[in-house]
């Protein structure tokens, strides 16, 4: 499949809101509610960019610059991806080490941004989102390399393509091990709780309390940005017909990630958030499934045929 | 498997929330008051037996912004001119359409605002701030998204932080003691935004409208654009006269 | 083309000036002119060698019996001069700002001003001799004249024990090198580089050990760990060039010996590969984590230099590694990577060490839990120090992200020789992620405890911004990082030479494992050009948008003191690795409902090794206390003890005359 500007960015302008719509679909439906509509998320964004926004006294112009930096750092990290299963704009070897640093300089924007408001609040959020990262950060590391090695590749687009090759215990590990990523980036539960207002129990939306207007569009953009780019990882993986490409890939690849989709939404309705301190265990497991994928990959290059 | 049995408790739910929220009626809710225009003999039975002074004879009249839906009045009325009735729409965009006469029969409805519901027809998140109330407004407006009412499928939410909000929702007849507060939350709110005063205490000061630590001055400087009289307001109420300020059809 | 030593004397004759001049802007001048003068000649000199031509060898004559002193400078040594002297004299300008405070109290600064000189000197000497007595002459002179401008504030005890133990603790270093040194001229009866290599090149059952002496030495000097305890103290007691010109220029040379003597060794063993990336990697571990808990800025930046060093020895061991597997791609990667490493780690350490010197000159004070706001009142030190926290955390656009990139590269590429190889590599490239990570919550929390926010101590004086003479460093060091960034063949292009010694290495080969490099430049150009227009749009739309107070929930008590503190936000991740960090914590906090008095709280994080030394020493002294306590005690004893000495002593008298 030949690299397409125009479907890209179409993804890329239509699938982040609509996911993001429908996992608070489906956390509706779980609860009994009939939820709001599917594109909620994007007249959400509408309304906040006529709204004229309020900064803080305390601030700098970081605050304001901070959330365009992490909208764009989640589009830099959608080039390399295989959205929606369509090849990536921009890929090259080892492109998974700058999808990493560029989801970081995402990170230390909102980060500096919480810090510039000298809220407490926002500082709390702060350091247990930069903690949780810590920990998070080589798992994706040893996910991609153990995919390289199978694939004998190091493009993540190619490494993350489905081969019926066999080794479904490395894609299984590789698949869950993203989910969690997942789940800690995009703030879901149990790590993160995406409608909670109780400030102690908040991660990513207590560092985004004195946002307004334009910038907090850019946030909810940025975030639901990085929700699609992960279950496009993860949607690719699991997607069989990838290989045949045209309509039936698409259309499976589409039906992977609303599948995923629906998955965080019932994980997020049926599941509580886990106590702070147990937060980095929980990435531990990660951690060590991601640890068997690399394993797995690797003695498995040997005794491929 | 737990996933299977919740599964099972889902779906023994069925659908808790109400269908359409322009036309449900609840039941045995003491809502809109008619007040017929015969026969009243002026005796000032009700006047006197209000506790807020809500009501004012010849003509008739009754202030629902000072109602607190006690029904004294129709228990004392011998004439039964004044009726309660479970109607709960009872909204008003400006203080002088809560003044009820005598004949009226029709629901209040409320003028849509064209600039409003332009911008928030689909999203309006709303910031709700408790100014020394009993705290009975505020049950009702945390029942407005749960799963009966579920206010969500208009795009309608609450939300932690005034800059994320358009709407502030103020509940209580304003004490002295959250004159800072309200006037920083009011302050920390983005435009375009807009006031929303909940209930007999917010709206005319209820039952507390002597009392000494009451401090109504947030309310002089900044007029509240939609008025949801109650006592405490149905979540009803609050969901129709949000829905017709916006536009939303029914 | 005058030869670059003639910049020696230069250096001598400036010196000697600097501190025979009365005046302290006299001896700055003079300091100034001098080092660019010396700068000019080895640019000049050493351009050919950095760019491709062949070495520059010179002899030089001395009194027997060392009879000739031979220099060479070759791709290497050009190298690491070509920067070195360069930044010596950044930081010679920025002293003259900083230390002008001082100057106008009455201290004389000649003195200072001269041993910058000497420090420039001895790059010279370290980085082209071939003779291992004047090679330990030019460390130390580096390491005295290190030691006297750690001591610029020398009326303080705590800073003349800082001192103290950093003059020890790089003379340890030194006497392991010269135990090398004596190693090895017992095995080839010469001082001389050259005889080194050759013997080095056989195989020998001395190759090991004096590949671990040597490596002893140089990870003294650079501050690996465990090695690394000195360097904390003598960065938070030394004046912010100091520091900067420490971490970033001088401890290099420890990185410069070891790659000397790799190259002179020829092609090592693969357990001398993985011994090296090992430590790498727990440099880079143990260096991150001490970086996230400390209070003091300097500090703070001392232990992220351990951690850079560690990252570059981690691309050395691949290198090792790849030389001895027989795999030209890793040893090019490695080294590549590695050698880029050190150039852009001084170039950030730098920029971060001068702002914060910056940051001291304005508040008095580099203690994290103190300042805050400080990017209202000095919004261009903020803005340069924001740029050398995001090139320390090798977050794109800037130049680290390029030199780490190089090394994952390497790391993740699958060539051993093994599996299990390629798994340890592959975890090496996953601890690599975990310690980028961990710089970067540590770069966020210093950059953002200390700017941003409010004063959380309204005793804290407030400050002008920086004069020129400390602003151009900085910038310049910005404008380094940025532009290796965006622009990587000016960093590679003096690496490449370099990579050019290694037998293994072919142009071909080089330009094929770096070419993926194009396509993570391309991507951070792009992303640099959307930012740039992105941030000037938005701050300029923001200048008329309303302003407020921070949302505080209605709270109408607030105060700056309830802001996030750095221990605050290091908190739940030191105590993830609570087993490696021990932590001190001071509280007298009260036990009744309505407590009278105001309580306190204090965390420290101590250095473990330091604290395990000193323990130790502890424990040794009191053990030769009780012995030499028991001797007098009892003369039998002590009659019997002498007897044997006596016996001893006449049995090697009577072997060596037989």
């Amino acid at each position: 499949m030949t690299v397409s500007w125009f479907e890209n960015w179409l993804s890329l302008l239509f699938m982040p809101l609509l996911l993001t719509g429908l996992v608070n679909r489906v956390k509706s439906l779980w609860s009994g509610r009939r939820g709001p509509p599917l594109l909620q998320p994007a007249y959400d964004v509408l309304k906040l960019l006529r709204k004229s926004p309020v900064y803080s006294a305390t601030t700098t112009p970081l605050f304001r610059i901070a959330p365009w930096v992490f909208l764009a750092t989640a589009c830099a990290s959608a080039l390399v991806v295989p959205l929606c299963g369509l090849r990536p704009i921009a890929s090259f070897p080892f492109d998974f080490v700058w999808f990493a640093y560029v989801w970081a300089l995402g990170r230390v924007a909102i980060v500096l941004a919480a810090l510039d408001t000298g809220s407490a609040f926002e500082g709390m959020g702060a350091a247990r989102e930069s903690t949780f990262s810590t920990v998070l950060e080589p798992v994706l590391f040893l996910v991609a390399a153990a995919l390289c090695s199978r694939a004998g590749t190091h493009t993540l687009h190619v490494a993350l393509r489905f081969e019926a090759d066999g080794a479904v215990l490395l894609r299984v590990c590789a698949v869950l091990a993203l989910l969690i990523v997942l789940q800690v980036e995009a703030s879901r539960m149990p790590v993160d709780d995406p409608s909670t207002h109780l400030e102690l129990t908040m991660v990513h939306e207590v560092m985004v309390l004195d946002h307004s207007g334009a910038d907090l569009a850019a946030i909810q953009l940025g975030a639901a940005i990085k929700l699609f780019v992960g279950t496009s990882m993860i949607a690719a993986l699991l997607n069989p017909w990838a290989a045949a490409g045209g309509a039936l890939g698409l259309a499976a690849n589409l039906a992977l990630s609303a599948l995923v989709a629906v998955l965080l939404g019932t994980i997020e309705s049926l599941v509580a958030r886990l106590k702070l301190r147990s937060v980095p265990n929980y990435i531990g497991i990660a951690l060590g499934l991601g640890a068997m994928a690399l394993l797995l990959g690797a003695w498995g290059a040997v005794s491929a045929p | 498997m737990s996933l299977l049995r919740s599964l099972r408790v889902r779906l023994s739910q069925g659908t808790p929330y109400i269908g359409d929220v322009r036309t449900a009626v609840p039941e045995g809710f003491r809502g809109l008051p008619i007040l017929a225009e015969t026969p009243c003999g002026a005796c000032r039975a009700c006047v006197e037996i209000c506790p807020t002074q809500a009501l004012a004879a010849a003509p008739l009249g009754l202030d629902l912004g000072r109602c607190v839906f006690c029904a004294a009045c129709e228990d004392a009325c011998p004439h039964g001119t004044i009726q309660f009735t479970p109607e709960p729409k009872l909204g008003a965009g400006r203080r002088e359409d809560l003044l009820l006469t005598a004949g009226n029969s029709e629901p209040l409805r409320v003028k849509a605002s064209a600039t409003f519901a332009r911008l928030f027809g689909r999203s309006l998140k709303l910031r709700q701030v408790s100014a020394g109330g009993c705290n009975a407004c505020e049950l009702e407006l945390n029942a407005v998204v749960n799963v009966n009412f579920d206010a969500q499928r208009f795009g309608i939410e609450w939300v932690a932080s005034p800059r994320h909000a358009d709407a502030l929702v103020v509940t209580g007849p304003l004490t002295r003691a959250m004159q800072e507060a309200i006037r920083a939350a009011w302050d920390a709110m983005p435009e375009p935004r807009f006031l929303v005063a909940v209930g007999a205490c917010a709206i005319s000061g209820g039952l507390y409208r002597e009392a000494t630590e009451t401090d109504r001055t947030f309310f002089e400087s900044v007029g509240p654009s939609l008025f949801v009289p109650g006592c405490p307001p149905h979540p009803l109420t609050f969901l129709n006269a949000l829905l017709d300020f916006l536009g939303v059809d029914a | 083309m005058p030869s670059f030593l003639l910049s020696v004397p230069l250096l001598v004759v400036g010196a000697l000036l600097a501190v025979g001049l009365r005046s302290n802007r006299a001896s700055a001048v003079v300091a100034l002119a001098t080092q660019a003068g010396a700068c000019l000649l080895v640019l000049l000199s050493v351009g050919p060698p950095l760019f491709g031509g062949g070495a520059i060898e010179l002899l030089w004559p001395w009194p027997p019996p060392i009879t000739t002193i031979p220099f060479r400078v070759d791709a290497l040594g050009a190298f690491f001069l070509s920067w070195s002297l360069p930044m010596t004299l950044l930081g010679t300008l920025y002293a003259v700002g900083y230390l002008r405070p001082s100057f106008a109290s009455g201290r004389q600064g000649g003195t200072h001003f001269a041993l910058l000189n000497l420090v420039a000197l001895s790059f010279v000497l370290i980085y082209s001799v071939q003779n291992a007595l004047v090679f330990l002459l030019g460390w130390e002179v580096a390491a005295v004249a290190a030691w006297l401008l750690v001591i610029w504030e020398y009326r303080s005890q705590k800073i003349r024990f800082a001192g103290f133990n950093y003059l020890v603790s790089t003379h340890v270093g030194l006497f392991v090198l010269v135990a090398a040194f004596m190693l090895l001229h017992s095995k080839t009866a010469s001082m001389d580089f050259a005889s080194f290599g050759s013997f080095l090149q056989r195989p020998s059952p001395a190759r090991g050990t004096i590949f671990l002496l040597l490596g002893v030495a140089f990870a003294l000097k650079s501050a690996f760990f465990p090695f690394h305890t000195w360097l904390p103290r003598a960065h938070a007691a030394a004046p912010a060039h100091v520091s900067a010109l420490m971490s970033g220029v001088i401890h290099k040379a420890g990185l410069f010996g070891f790659l000397r003597f790799t190259l002179l060794m020829g092609r090592p063993e693969e357990w001398m590969g993985w011994t090296v990336l090992i430590f790498g990697l727990l440099s880079a571990f143990f260096g991150v984590l001490y970086t996230s808990t400390q209070r003091d800025l300097k500090r703070l930046l001392g232990y992220s230099s351990t951690e850079n060093v560690g990252i570059a020895a981690l691309g050395f061991g691949l290198g090792y590694l790849g030389w001895s597997w027989g795999v030209p791609a890793l040893g090019l990667l490695g080294f590549a990577g590695g050698l880029w490493h050190v150039l852009n780690h001084a170039i950030f350490k730098c920029l971060l060490f001068y702002a914060a010197g910056a940051v001291y000159r304005a508040a008095h004070s580099v203690d994290l839990e103190r300042l805050g706001g400080l990017a209202k009142r000095l919004p261009r030190t903020a803005a340069l120090f924001l740029i050398g926290t995001l090139a320390g955390s090798a977050l794109p656009p800037f130049n680290t992200l390029l030199s780490e990139f190089i090394i994952y590269m390497g790391l993740l590429s699958g060539q051993g020789p093994s599996p299990e190889a390629n798994v340890v590599l592959v975890v090496a490239a996953a601890g690599l992620a975990f310690v980028g990570a961990v710089s970067a919550l540590s770069g966020a929390r210093a950059f953002g405890i200390s700017f941003l926010g409010q004063p959380r101590d309204d005793r804290v004086p407030v400050g002008a911004e920086p004069p020129g003479s400390m602003l151009v460093p900085m910038l310049c060091h910005a404008g380094l990082a940025l532009a290796c960034g965006l622009a990587p063949q000016l960093g590679l292009n003096m690496v490449r030479s370099s990579l050019g010694l290694f037998p293994f290495f072919t142009p071909l080969e080089l330009e094929r494992v770096l070419a993926p490099l194009a396509g993570l430049v391309y991507a951070s150009r792009l992303l640099a050009l959307f930012l740039l227009v992105a941030g000037l749009v938005r701050w300029r739309q923001g200048l008329a948008a309303r302003r407020g107070p921070t949302w505080g929930c209605g709270y109408q008590a607030g105060s700056p003191r309830m802001q996030y503190t750095g221990s605050s936000f290091s908190e739940h991740f030191s105590r993830i690795f609570d087993s490696c960090m021990p932590a001190l914590r001071r509280e007298r906090i009260a036990s009744e409902i309505f407590p009278q008095q105001p309580g306190q709280l204090a965390t420290h994080h101590a250095d473990a090794v330091e604290q395990r030394i000193f323990e130790v020493l502890a424990r040794g002294e009191d053990a030769v206390t009780e012995v030499s306590e028991r001797i007098p005690g009892q003369p039998r004893f002590a009659f019997a003890a002498g007897l044997c000495a006596l016996l001893i002593i006449g049995a090697i008298a009577w072997e060596s005359f037989r």
